[in-house]
């Protein structure tokens, strides 16, 4: 678990990076006014201003709240975070095993693992469920509507 | 009289009508299923929508929205578990009439009665204010939609966030996210990091499917894992509303359509809290408010018809002024902008029939709402029992390949991959994913507003306080965003 005190103060220091990221990129193009209107770096420098002043005010808000937000908890790091993050890895692997192998036998290996993920042990429910998808998306997105899904890049 | 008639023929063809059917079934299975929400059905669907052409894809989306806020009664009164936000308020009667009086077939009825009652009511007050508001925002020229367009956003960050800071840097992160791509003003090509993908900007589909479904996919996986799942084996008798009930609840109904509706006008607002206040004048009115809570039909009726009167009146501000009011609204709205609808008081002008069809759609869709609730109740009931196991793998592989049918895109799937772990984080951090929505949608419009004013005034910012309707919507942008910040100093003041 970690307190919200915490986090706060992290994502205003990572908001800051951006808005400065985003200044720095808006300056690269021409800002002064002209009779066509701003430089198109003018509104994104703006955004950029006005992210990095909220940032130094949610800092500075989370500093005046720091004893009610330190009692506050995010949980990130307790057991029931550990299957979204294993999700996550799953759907990043679901995304290269798409490239390499095309959706549908990609789709084939991904059901049944995040199945698995959700403590099904159920060999019948995950077939059924993965057969069950499979035709759904098929006959609906396939045949139906004829999107065109990827192929395995070896066959492509 | 002509754009009625084209629009009821846009509308009564069998495959519109057939869109709007399937929608409404959608939407009350999305609704009704725990886990799942309207902006992940809306989200979900949005491609599919794509795939239909002229206003089919919109009336089912339509259908869904309503059918969606109607839906989280079900299990909110067979689980006491609502599906959606807005239908907690339900829970509180609705539950205890099913299980205390043993009569959870009265209580779906009357929902479903109170639903539509709700949703027809404002979709009424849609067609007769909206016309009206649209020939005032023609008046509007750009000084006033760039501040109309900051208003928006800030009714937007400071209602629906836990923070108001964090809704407002969401809210700057969606309209910097807009500037991606090619500038429409000067053609200069922006942020793009040499790619060619984003050269057209950054689709905001993907990021929609990624923060509003996959993002609480990820969610739902967490609260999977610790959950102990409810079972009913309520039996469901008669479900049609009596006439006593039907006179009971009449006059709440009629004050609860209009708390409803008057609350979806309101940017940032949407059926949670229309439900809870319906609810709670209903109590204030009623001559018995002590047995409130313990299964009354009229603590039934008010929360039901005030969160499905917000569909009539959400669309207001939509069509009228192209602020979109909530998540769901600005998923409707990104869905009109893609199909070349812009909306806007020009809608009305330009594309007429297609503003009358969107009024017929709802009409329709809140009439489909209570057929179907009537008849498939049972169905809807055993729905909600479908366990998570099988739901969450088919709402993942939806997400995949709703993003990539849109535009046969891998790149898009990588990005709704991203933004919806991006997302999960966020929204545990209590951001609003609202605000970034709304922020990417309306970025173009306040971009080009903003700088078409300052090249009407040569320059000088004077022109935004100089205008009183622009002054008007910046004040009250401003008092949005600090009063909030001024509630909590006076709180803290008060605990010292």
């Amino acid at each position: 678990m970690f307190s919200m005190l915490i986090c706060n103060y992290v994502v205003a220091a990572v908001f800051l990076l951006l808005a400065g990221g985003m200044m720095y990129g808006a300056a690269a193009f021409p800002m002064a006014m002209t009779e066509q209107g701003p430089g198109p770096g003018f509104w994104p420098f703006l955004l950029g201003a006005g992210l990095a002043l909220a940032s130094v005010g949610l800092f500075t808000f989370s500093l005046a709240r720091r004893e009610d937000l330190a009692m506050k908890q995010v949980a990130l790091t307790e057991e029931a975070n550990r299957p979204v993050y294993k999700a996550m890895v799953l759907l990043v692997l679901f995304c290269a095993a798409i490239v390499l192998l095309g959706f549908f036998p990609a789709m084939v290996l991904f059901v049944p693992a995040l199945m698995y993920l959700l403590k099904c042990r159920n060999i019948k429910w995950m077939v059924a469920t993965t057969a069950g998808v499979l035709v759904f998306v098929y006959v609906v997105f396939g045949w139906i509507l004829n999107t065109q899904f990827p192929v395995s890049i070896f066959l492509a | 009289m002509s754009d009625i008639i084209s629009a009821f023929g846009m509308v009564a063809e069998p495959f519109s009508l057939g869109c709007l059917v399937f929608g409404v079934w959608i939407g009350i299975l999305f609704g009704a299923m725990p886990g799942l929400s309207v902006n992940m059905g809306l989200a979900l669907l949005l491609p599919l929508a794509f795939a239909f052409k002229g206003i089919s894809g919109i009336l089912m989306l339509l259908g869904i929205y309503c059918g969606a806020i109607y839906g989280g009664s079900i299990s909110a009164i067979l689980l006491k578990t609502p599906g959606t936000p807005a239908s907690v308020a339900t829970t509180l009667d609705g539950y205890p009439m099913a299980t205390k009086l043993h009569q959870p077939g009265r209580a779906l009825g009357i929902s479903t009665m109170a639903s539509t009652f709700g949703g027809i009511f404002s979709t009424a007050c849609l067609i007769i204010m909206a016309p009206l508001l649209a020939k005032v925002a023609l008046q509007f020229s750009k000084p006033e939609y760039f501040a109309l367009a900051v208003f928006g956003l800030s009714i937007i960050t400071s209602v629906s966030s836990g923070n108001v800071i964090k809704g407002v840097m969401g809210g700057l992160a969606g309209l910097f996210l807009a500037t991606i791509g090619i500038d429409a003003m000067s053609g200069a090509i922006r942020f793009t990091f040499g790619t060619n993908y984003l050269m057209g900007g950054v689709s905001f589909i993907p990021i929609l499917i990624g923060v509003f479904a996959l993002a609480q996919v990820l969610q739902s996986i967490e609260d999977h894992w610790n959950e102990v799942r409810q079972t009913t084996r309520l039996a469901i008798d008669r479900t049609l509303p009596r006439l006593a009930d039907m006179k009971r609840v009449f006059v709440t109904l009629i004050r609860s359509s209009a708390i409803g509706t008057f609350i979806g006008c309101i940017p940032g607002t949407g059926g949670d809290i229309a439900s809870f206040v319906a609810y709670d004048q209903a109590k204030r009115w009623s001559s018995h408010s002590e047995d409130f809570g313990t299964g009354v039909p009229e603590g039934v009726a008010a929360p039901e018809a005030g969160n499905n009167a917000v569909s009539g009146g959400a669309f207001i501000p939509v069509l009228t002024l192209g602020i979109p009011g909530d998540g769901a609204t600005a998923i409707m709205m990104g869905a009109l902008m893609v199909q070349g609808i812009q909306p806007g008081p020009m809608l009305f002008v330009d594309k007429a029939p297609y503003v009358y069809a969107i009024f017929l759609g709802l009409f329709f869709a809140n009439i489909v709402m209570c057929l179907m609730g009537y008849s498939l109740i049972r169905l809807f009931a055993k729905v909600t029992q479908v366990p998570h196991v099988v739901l969450l793998p088919l709402i993942l592989v939806m997400t995949f390949v709703g993003t990539y049918s849109y535009n046969n895109s891998l790149n898009d799937v990588c990005v709704m991959v991203v933004s919806g772990m991006i997302g999960y984080f966020l929204n545990k951090l209590e951001f609003s994913m609202s605000s970034l929505i709304i922020g990417i949608i309306l970025g173009a419009m306040a971009e080009q507003n903003f700088v078409g004013s300052l090249i009407m005034s040569d320059g000088s910012l004077n022109i935004f306080v100089t205008r009183p309707l622009c002054l008007f919507f910046l004040i009250a942008a401003v008092i949005m965003l600090i009063t909030p910040l001024i509630n909590f100093g006076k709180k803290k003041k008060k605990a010292l």
